[in-house]
């Protein structure tokens, strides 16, 4: 270092000397020594440049002004180059490899990867700013083992990823990891991936305790890209793809759906109903009628493009940068579409010592998302339910009740949803003297989701020829929700060396949130008019409300590191955080210590020819954190409403009441986490990291019961129940460059977390809901992972031998007219059974043994387990010439996903399609199967929870894959820009799964098949720089 | 230098500005009131004591009213589990049960909100000089309500908790004997009675007045066999006068129209839920139209229509001029006031305009409906004002009857009068008792009668459980439930053939107490499983 500050020093000396234009030849070449073609070659802070030639050679001359050279080729560590006084240069490019220089983004701060105590984890964004990335969610999966990210559906504008750092610590409340965007607060996906710089990953509790009690899920930080010194740089890149359904069911043609019912009334004992359906066949044989395929009507290819540009410079004292984004997606289900306008303003000013700095940053976006009037979920439920035999449009030009929403579309009805965000922060830093510096910032976020809703008046053809027709309720809603929240912050740092030898490192800051949240949403129905204005609803339909609240934390929090000999590293953090929220326990103490030994840096290794270990580390940390989200601002207060009215005389008067009881106690869920970790790099080009944890969340929030007789409606918050997970978490990385024209790099990550919920404070089980609201098959039970599935046992299908039919089972009556009772010994069910029915094991009764009743309170048991066994993900990267070729793969195994609803069970609703995939090896009276029903038209089994359901959700999918071309330099040069990449990719591009259902990349509680389908998308995209 | 201080100075001033923001963490609730500042004025307190009426109108919704108790009894029988009374008539039901919990939940929700009226009522008038003239009837007000959730409470489970002040999360506590408890009710409601006018004002009818505390009163000392009171208090109701020197109460001339919503507030009402059409009509109607003119699901039994006396005055296995086969001649007319028989007319138009006639079908599986409380010709199911009478004269009377001839000091001419004055209602007339069964009867005799009374006067409003439980009658009258068989009764004309619809079980070891609910055990720190009732 020293020899630089030499070197630096007599350069600029030279430079004060010698100001005047030169000449400067050069040869760029690679670590061997090999000459390096086609490298740029850009005079720092202007556009002036060349491209070196075959033989890595290039020549350039540059004014007085300029001295600095700025030399890249792709691959290799960009170098700046002072050339002042210099003629003849050699440069050596040094390939990228895994850089310990790398710095990190941690809490209140950066770090030098080196000297990384904690588990946090620097996500590379060039992996991912050429996929088609809706939302920078979606940029978080694979990319860090422990991280799990799972998207909900591929609905444009609602396809974001759901983040779970180390899994789920939290049973009722949010398990959302904190974000945080340039120092803010706020959500993740109001960032437009191509805005950011960095993005770092807190996973353990020395990591994450500096921001105490909202932590405990983890954090994110983001930084995004300011100005860079030099003139006006300017890149564009743009995407178009062509999205369709990863995959949709197939449903059986007409004659065979026919076929089908008529064997399932039959076997239902209808044999009068299954003939009567020779009727409907001799229509669509005569061409009366026409067989409507719904998943055709309603899905599509639909197409997106995004658009995104960007500015930046500066000079020494003031930099900045700008950005727009555009993004237009229509989505895969006709009628539904996103449209997100983006923007991003971020600049830095610096007093002419250098001492004072200001920064301030600005970005917003706007996104509108076209929906129907009901949700997208409800309309592919009816797509499911609108089998071939459902008119779409009666001859007279009316449509049928499942070609509603195309009615509704067409008279200007859905549901129209804004999104507004604006996001600022402004902050002031002055070194005050060596190595201390105080800053104070005040940053906002300012959200707004505005939803209207318009169900216009229509009727819908009730037969083919729309002589019937039934009226449609129709309603005009809106609801407006605004929030703010504020922080500010005032931070002093100091970092020295003392002897060479004890660096000290010392953090003391202070923080305050406030956060404001509004609603009113008001309703009318019954319109006459296509107009939606509450205005034009009929009054004695109206329905209003609103909601307000607000909510404020403060802290204080300071961090002490202490590293010896570069190779001893300690770190003491803490925070004192207080929340509104609580009442007598607003504050709560989050310590954390870590500590980690660089053996690579000890001189015995140096000396045991272990020179091919570049890095060695050993790091340990305990913390603790906190969870103050719940659904809840003021746990301290009994709350009254007006919702207790009565009536004198026959008027209404107003009663109120107290329906919300105050829990004074209630504090924070804390969250003890233990983590040791290893790194290991070798042969400059293969890194290693190992890390193991355990966290204990303890104090979980929950609603537990109350007594009954405190005559209170609601439940109260209270400090309960215990979970534990715990993991282990492998990446690698290795890169290298084979030559100077054909580079590799990949890198592994995988992770396993067990989840186990210890104790639920005598609450017992919880049942969480599911997408369909039925009977809960998702259940938290002591002993048993967070929201295991939970049903009966199937043992196989009921057989004709199971029953007893008339005349003492007279084999002379035909299957199809026997009535059927179970034999006796066998378990009986209250939905009665029929042969090719499933059978239920009686797990047990009232008296802890079996009763010989299936039922719901005694037979259910553990069926399946949400969270996969392992989470892996491979990236793949070569580059030959300008080509290059990206591939990412992701994967879990050993995940059950329960797979019911309408798609599973056929004629849902009489008249639902049939899924092919349910017919191939039903059972019937000729092929008695002895693992799958029979066909049956039944609501109360499609809610009936069992293990028959339970599937197999390990999948590795092919998530990128990425052509990219490299337009040569000459070729750049001479339309005086900087880079142009043209790329073609497919994301979601292969699935290998056993899965049958729709795809098995979604959310545990989404178990029907009433989800928007995920997408694949095939994308051309462009890349350029002036 | 210079700007180093103006720097400085900003970043000071921040902190200093910071410093002094103290109550950043005391937030308050925005679109919510907290007691302490809603309990600021005496119409709040008003608003605060509807909220008391409005938990009693909850004793009455959801899924269960008042006529759902007869279908654990001797009088119904309802053949939907869903609507939750069978598994108590069939004695299978438990600590689980949907009625056991919510009867206890809907009781205690409505003695909180009482309490925090009598916590608060005081910080209402704390700013103001109160000259209030409804102040003391406010308080009045909420206990009475006190009383008269904890009475229904040791009715049905005998030892409670007793909460008298508003609660905190904290206030959980030990079943209380029932003794103890009814002397706070007894206390309650002596409160409530020197505070609580006799009549109110046309725009606060349906409030409670002195003579619904007296006779609440009269009714919890009655049921907890404290007669001789039980009857001060009940004869303090029948002497009450209106302003103008007139009986407060009386026996309404009408039977069948006391219950429907044009002949409300008459005077025999002394205590009911009120209802208006439009908003807050949830009452009985709605369901009643769908259970009992659609789903029929509450099956009137045999055994409810044969214990109407013939229009002798006998039992129909005493007069010789009853005939199986036509069961419903010359009976006491309030059996069809009450139940609709096979081959009547509803009440309703058929689809052709002409009035329908009841043909018994499979959904009717006793042959019989429920008539008392419906409007046949009411058609908007879901909007009636129907008012439930929770206390009537005539119930006074027969309770004073019962106070009175249970204390062994009875005044034989007195109790006749209380008797005849129910059974000689004008619509009804049935023979006065000295005409049937003489004078000067022993007291075995009069309660008898006034057990014969009661049941065959009060069906369907909820009353045959408590009176089963407290005479001790189970084992005796919780036999398997009879229907006439449908097959016959449809025929025209039809035959009546009785057939068994339910089986019952009673078990007197544990039947004469609901069991505390499940999920109090569970959450009450001072409630065990071994603090259970008796058998469950």
């Amino acid at each position: 270092m020293k020899k630089h500050v030499f070197l630096l020093t007599l350069l600029m000396l030279s430079c004060f000397v010698f100001a005047q234009g030169q000449n400067i030849s050069g040869k760029v070449t690679d670590e061997t020594g090999e000459p390096l073609p086609g490298a740029s070659i850009i005079v720092k802070g202007t556009k002036k440049g060349t491209i070196s030639d075959l033989n890595g050679n290039f020549a350039i001359s540059l004014s007085e002004s300029e001295k600095v050279l700025v030399v890249t080729f792709i691959g290799y560590v960009s170098q700046e180059l002072d050339v002042k006084g210099k003629s003849g240069i050699t440069i050596k490019l040094l390939p990228e490899t895994v850089n310990l220089e790398e710095i990190v983004a941690v809490g209140y701060g950066t770090q030098k990867k080196a000297n990384l105590i904690g588990a946090v984890e620097n996500i590379s964004i060039k992996e991912i700013e050429n996929r088609p990335l809706t939302n920078t969610s979606m940029a978080l999966q694979g990319q860090v083992a422990g991280v799990d990210v799972i998207q909900g559906s591929g609905e444009p504008g609602a396809d974001e990823g759901n983040i779970r750092i180390r899994g789920v610590s939290s049973i009722e409340n949010n398990n959302e990891p904190l974000v945080l965007i340039d120092g803010v607060e706020g959500d993740i996906n109001q960032v437009n991936p191509k805005d950011i710089e960095s993005m770092s990953v807190l996973k353990d509790a020395s990591s994450a305790a500096i921001y105490g009690n909202r932590a405990a899920a983890g954090v994110i930080i983001i930084t995004t890209k300011g100005g860079t010194e030099g003139s006006m740089k300017v890149s564009y890149s743009n995407n178009f793809g062509l999205q369709e359904a990863t995959q949709l069911p197939t449903p059986v043609d007409i004659y065979t759906w026919i076929d089908l019912k008529q064997e399932m009334l039959t076997y239902n004992g209808q044999k009068t109903q299954a003939d009567a359906l020779e009727t409907e066949r001799a229509k669509f044989l005569s061409g009366e009628k026409t067989a409507v395929n719904y998943y055709d009507t309603f899905f599509r290819k639909a197409l997106q493009q995004d658009h995104y540009l960007s500015f930046s410079g500066g000079s020494k004292f003031f930099k900045g940068s700008a950005s727009l984004g555009y993004t237009d997606q229509d989505g895969v289900l006709v009628g539904t579409g996103y449209k997100k306008y983006s923007f991003r303003t971020n600049s830095e000013a610096f007093s002419a010592n250098k001492k004072v700095n200001f920064k301030f940053n600005l970005s917003g976006y706007r996104g509108q998302r076209d929906e129907y009037a009901v949700s997208s979920n409800t309309v592919i439920n009816n797509v499911h339910r609108a089998g071939p035999v459902s008119v779409f449009q009666a001859t007279n030009g009316l449509y049928g009740y499942y070609g509603m929403y195309y009615a509704q579309k067409e008279l200007g009805g859905g549901t129209n949803t804004f999104n507004n965000a604006l996001n600022g922060r402004a902050s002031l830093s002055f070194d005050l003297f060596k190595g201390f510096q105080i800053s104070a910032a005040y940053g906002f976020y300012y959200g707004s989701n505005n939803v209207s809703t318009f169900a216009p008046p229509l009727y819908t053809a009730s037969d083919l020829y729309g002589d019937s027709k039934s009226k449609q309720k129709s309603y005009y809603q809106v609801q407006d929700v605004n929030s703010l929240s504020t922080t500010l912050e005032l931070i002093a740092k100091y970092n020295n060396t003392f002897n060479k030898i004890h660096k000290v490192s010392a953090l003391l800051g202070y923080s305050q949130m406030a956060y404001d949240y509004d609603m009113e949403f008001a309703r009318r129905e019954n319109y006459e008019v296509y107009v939606p204005s509450l205005n034009m609803g009929d009054p004695a339909t109206q329905i209003n409300n609103d909601s307000h609240s607000e909510r404020a934390t403060r802290a204080a929090f300071g961090r002490i590191g202490y590293t010896l000999k570069d190779r001893y590293l300690f770190e003491l953090n803490t925070r004192l955080d207080g929340s509104s929220r609580f009442n007598k326990n607003k504050y709560g103490f989050f310590p954390s210590v870590s500590a980690g030994w660089r053996v690579s840096e000890e001189d015995f290794f140096r000396n045991d020819g272990l020179s091919f270990v570049d890095n060695l580390k050993i790091r340990t940390s305990w913390g603790q954190l906190g969870n103050e989200a719940i659904y809840t601002s003021y746990t301290g207060f009994d709350m009254m409403d007006y919702k207790s009215p009565y009536t004198f005389g026959g008027l209404v008067v107003s009663g109120a009441s107290v329906t919300e009881l105050s829990n004074s106690l209630t504090t924070w869920e804390t969250t003890e986490q233990t983590n040791i970790g290893l790194d290991l790099g070798i042969l400059k080009n293969l890194s290693f990291s190992i890390d193991g944890f355990y966290k204990l969340t303890s104090n979980i929030l929950m609603k537990v019961p109350i007594p009954i007789s405190l005559g209170i409606p609601s439940t109260p918050y209270q400090n309960a129940g215990v979970m534990e997970n715990k993991g282990l978490e492998f990446t690698a990385k290795y890169q290298k460059n084979f030559s100077k024209d054909f580079k590799f790099n990949a890198s592994l990550a995988i992770s396993h977390i067990q989840n186990k919920i210890l104790d639920l404070d005598g609450k017992g089980p919880v049942l969480h809901t599911t997408s369909d609201n039925a009977t809960p098959v998702l259940i938290s039970m002591e002993g048993q992972p967070y929201g295991s599935f939970y049903g009966y046992r199937t043992e196989g299908i009921f057989q004709l031998a199971d029953f007893t039919w008339q005349n003492n089972s007279d084999e002379s009556i035909p299957i199809q007219d026997r009535t059927y009772t179970l034999k006796a010994g066998i378990p009986t069910q209250s939905e009665n059974p029929l042969p090719g029915d499933l059978r239920f094991k009686d797990v047990s009764g009232p008296e802890g043994t079996p009763d010989g009743v299936i039922d719901l309170n005694y037979d259910r048991v553990i069926i399946g387990k949400q969270f996969p066994d392992l989470t892996y993900s491979l990236t793949l990267g070569g580059a030959y010439k300008g080509f290059d070729l990206n591939l990412f793969f992701y994967g879990v195994s050993g995940r059950d996903a329960y797979n019911q609803g309408a798609m599973v069970v056929p004629f849902v609703n009489d008249n639902g399609n049939v899924w092919s995939e349910l017919v191939a090896d039903r059972w019937t009276y000729e092929n008695p199967s002895t693992t799958r029903t029979r066909l049956f038209n039944d609501n109360t089994r499609l809610t009936m929870r069992s293990d028959y359901y339970i599937e197999d959700a390990s999948f590795i999918r092919l998530k990128n894959i990425e052509l990219g071309y490299l337009v040569p330099g000459f070729i750049v040069r001479k339309l005086n820009m900087e880079k142009i990449r043209f790329y073609v990719g497919v994301q979601n591009a292969f699935t290998f799964t056993a899965f049958k259902g729709w795809d098995p990349e979604r959310p545990a509680d989404n178990i029907t098949s009433d989800i928007y389908p995920q997408v694949r998308v095939y994308n051309v995209g462009l890349n350029v720089n002036f | 230098m210079k700007t180093l201080r103006i720097y400085l100075t900003f970043i000071l001033g921040l902190t200093i500005f910071v410093g002094c923001d103290d109550d950043l963490l005391n937030k308050e609730p925005l679109d919510k009131l907290t007691p302490q500042a809603f309990f600021t004025s005496e119409e709040n307190a008003v608003i605060a004591v509807n909220g008391i009426y409005n938990s009693v109108r909850a004793m009455n919704a959801g899924r269960e009213y008042y006529i759902d108790y007869d279908c654990m009894t001797d009088n119904m029988y309802n053949y939907s589990r869903y609507q939750n009374t069978q598994e108590f008539g069939q004695g299978s039901h438990g600590a689980s049960s949907y009625y056991a919990e919510a009867k206890w939940r809907k009781n205690y929700q409505g003695i909180g909100r009482a309490n925090l009226l009598l916590a608060y009522l005081d910080k209402c008038y704390e700013k103001t000089v109160s000259t209030s003239v409804i102040k003391e009837r406010l308080r009045g007000e909420a206990y009475f309500f006190r009383a008269f959730f904890y009475a229904d409470l040791i009715d049905f489970y005998g030892d409670v908790p007793l909460i008298t002040e508003p609660v905190t999360i904290e206030s959980a506590g030990p079943r209380v004997s029932k003794d103890i408890i009814l002397q706070q009710i007894i206390d309650d409601l002596d409160s409530a009675i020197i505070r609580l006018p006799v009549e109110y004002g046309a725009e606060d009818i349906g409030r409670a007045t002195k003579g619904a505390a007296l006779a609440v009163k009269g009714k919890a000392l009655l049921f907890n066999k404290k007669y001789a009171e039980a009857a001060l208090a009940l004869k303090e109701v029948m002497n009450l006068k209106k302003a103008n020197g007139d009986p407060r109460y009386e026996i309404y001339s009408l039977y069948r129209e006391l219950f429907l919503p044009q002949h409300e507030n008459n005077s025999e009402v002394v205590f009911d839920i009120q209802y208006v059409k439009g908003k807050y009509s949830e009452g009985l109607t709605h369901d009643m139209f769908v259970y009992v003119v659609q789903w029929n699901s509450y099956c009137p039994l045999v055994q409810l229509a044969e214990a109407y006396y013939t229009k002798a005055g006998l039992p129909i296995t005493s007069d010789p001029s009853f005939d199986p086969a036509k069961p419903f001649l010359n009976r006491d007319p309030r059996l069809e006031f009450n139940i609709v028989i096979p081959r009547s007319l509803t009440g309703r138009l058929a689809s052709n305009g002409s009035p329908a006639v009841f043909i018994p079908s499979s959904g009717n599986p006793s042959g019989l409906k429920i008539r008392k409380f419906n409007d046949y010709t009411e058609i908007d199911k879901n909007n009636s004002e129907h008012n439930i009478i929770l206390m009537r004269y005539a119930d006074v009377l027969l309770m004073y009857a019962e106070a009175a001839v249970m204390s062994g000091a009875y005044d034989d001419v007195e109790v006749r009068a209380c008797i005849d004055a129910v059974r000689q209602r004008p619509a009804v007339m049935m023979p006065k008792v000295e005409d049937v069964e003489g004078i000067n009867l022993n007291p075995e005799r009069y309660m008898d009668i006034i057990m014969h009374e009661r049941r065959v006067e009060f069906v369907f409003e909820g009353t045959r459980i408590s009176d089963i439980r407290r005479w001790r009658i189970g084992e005796q009258v919780m036999t398997d439930a009879i229907g006439y068989d449908v097959a016959e009764a449809k025929k025209n004309p039809p035959v009546y053939v009785k057939a068994r619809i339910d089986v019952r079980v009673f078990n007197p070891n544990c039947d004469y107490l609901w069991p505390i609910p499940q999920k109090e055990v569970d959450s009450n720190l001072y409630i065990n499983p071994e603090d259970q009732n008796p058998g469950y």
